[in-house]
């Protein structure tokens, strides 16, 4: 087993020499991992308030801002020390503070990924049925447990490579993203006049406030990138070859994508494509359509699982263990999720959405402020995977109360503005979203409660006066 | 009773070594940041207006 192979099963900051991600196959990775059945669902939120022009505009101008968010927050540490999300919180955390971090990243990976799974094996028993393998029924339903079962244990073995897992798997599911804009060429193309004139069924009497919360839901989507994008942009060697594969790669597929649910909502009421596919050209073009969402699925959630378990890793009591047993602690919340509760997760996707954005955007928030204004880009790589008290990052018992706070304070900015459960908003939010203003907030309590840190010698901050 | 010191690893701790040598790691340079405010803050802004007037 070579060196590198090791070093990307662990937590470990990856040599220059083991960075050997170029912009192309990272833009393969982060796009494919981007591209899933989200985009549909996200897309039909959005075809719930704004038309298919409004809806569409809004949402690429939301997710290429949410991008830029979690790209400069977590992006700097982690090129430059080839470390992942997680590791790169300890900064701000503590040398255990990051705990919450970590926990941020499992609950929103292993949610996404639940729900990913479980698309993955309804769509693969409605292909066996459109193709005339499975009778429809009780019997395709059962099944879903089953195939649940199945694509863990493929997404496993795939992943005992490590991030060569991921890389490979993205290689071979690539052309879904492709088949995705296909299917959003045929569906404008033949639907093009009832698109331009639906009107969005949920939309509020305020025109401003549907627009916001398109976009909106653009920035919370891309948030949820944050747990990700360190474990993929880690393997690239500087920041330079990340910045045009995450703002391309990774924002722009999920807007374009999302076009189909967008579509599909306002057209057909559906962001099923496979239903909507099915009127428009047949069960030829639903076959279709349930192989892209299959492989999209698959993909996203071998990229996520890959992310859960290098964040696992920083944990010292994991950092040890077999990969494959990371993998294992890693994958079965996932599976059992899929396999037990699969509909709870359809019926609460929105508020879940509107989650992601509470947590990510004050982190995002506090990192920005943290790494270029309090530490002018000066980072402790050693502090980092050091759990010393005289390390500069163990602050008080290892916990950075300043950045708690302030992510309190983000958190509940957020919901003052923006109640992600019912939607209902402050005056002030069709002018300024609610995940901006939760991230300004958090920055400016970090800011100001680091400054006492700061004078009190702890955080590393002195090195940077 | 203070807590035990947990040293690194020697493997990270050479990876480490090599990591804190000057020049060794580098964030985003200029061009890096041209794009990331072009595509970031510029573009969205002017998918925003286009949208809103649209």
């Amino acid at each position: 087993m070579g060196v590198s192979t090791v070093a990307d099963e662990s937590a470990w900051p990856l040599l220059p020499s083991e960075r050997t991600w170029g912009p192309a196959r990272l833009t393969l990775t982060l796009a494919t991992t981007a591209a899933a059945t989200w985009c549909y669902l996200i897309g039909e939120s959005v075809g719930g308030y704004l038309n298919f022009i409004k809806g569409g505009l809004a949402l690429s101008a939301g997710c290429l801002i949410g991008m830029l968010l979690v790209l400069a927050a977590a992006g700097p540490t982690c090129v430059r020390f080839g470390i992942d999300s997680v590791a790169s919180t300890k900064p701000q955390f503590g040398s255990r503070g990051w705990i919450v971090a970590a926990a941020l990243q499992a609950i929103s990976i292993i949610g996404w990924n639940s729900l990913l799974i479980i698309f993955f094996a309804k769509s693969a028993v409605q292909l066996s049925v459109a193709l005339g393998l499975l009778d429809a029924g009780a019997r395709g339903a059962a099944l879903v447990p089953v195939l649940t079962v199945l694509a863990c244990a493929t997404i496993f073995v795939a992943l005992r490579r490590g991030a060569r897992g991921v890389s490979l798997v993205s290689n071979l599911l690539v052309a879904h993203v492709v088949v995705g804009l296909w299917m959003l060429y045929l569906l404008v193309s033949h639907r093009w006049p009832e698109l331009v004139s639906a009107h969005p069924v949920n939309a509020s009497p305020d025109r401003l406030w549907n627009y916001t919360t398109g976009i909106e839901l653009g920035i919370g989507a891309t948030l949820s990138w944050w747990p990700y994008i360190g474990a993929m942009i880690r393997m690239a060697p500087n920041g330079r070859s990340i910045v045009l594969p995450v703002m391309l790669g990774m924002a722009a597929p999920v807007p374009l994508l999302s076009l189909i649910g967008l579509a599909g909502a306002l057209v057909l009421k559906t962001s099923d494509p496979a239903e909507w596919l099915r009127t428009v050209g047949g069960t030829a073009y639903a076959i279709v359509s349930l192989s892209f969402v299959t492989a999209a699925n698959f993909g996203t959630t071998t990229a996520g699982i890959y992310a859960s378990a290098i964040g696992l890793r920083n944990f010292s009591a994991l950092q040890e263990r077999a990969w494959t047993t990371l993998l294992l602690v890693t994958i079965a919340p996932v599976a059992l999720v899929g396999i037990f509760i699969p509909e709870l997760f359809f019926a609460k996707f929105g508020n879940f959405l509107a989650l992601i954005g509470v947590a990510f955007a004050p982190l995002c928030g506090i990192q920005i402020v943290d790494y270029f204004v309090l530490r002018r880009r000066r980072i402790d790589i050693r502090a980092i995977y050091s759990e010393s008290p005289r390390s500069a990052y163990y602050f008080w018992a290892g916990v950075n109360p300043a950045a708690l706070a302030a992510l309190a304070a983000g958190c509940l900015t957020y919901i003052s503005i923006l109640n992600p459960l019912t939607y209902t908003s402050a005056a002030v939010y069709p002018y300024v979203t609610a995940s901006l203003p939760s991230a300004c907030a958090a920055a400016a309590v970090h800011l100001l409660l680091s400054l006492p840190v700061r004078r009190s010698g702890r955080g590393g901050y002195a090195q940077t006066l | 009773m203070p807590e035990p010191e947990r040293e690194l690893s020697p493997p990270l701790e050479a990876r480490i070594a090599a990591l804190e040598r000057p020049g060794a790691t580098a964030d985003f340079d200029l061009a890096s940041w041209v794009w990331m405010v072009l595509l970031g803050i510029a573009v969205p802004v002017v998918l925003i207006l286009l949208g809103w007037w649209a």
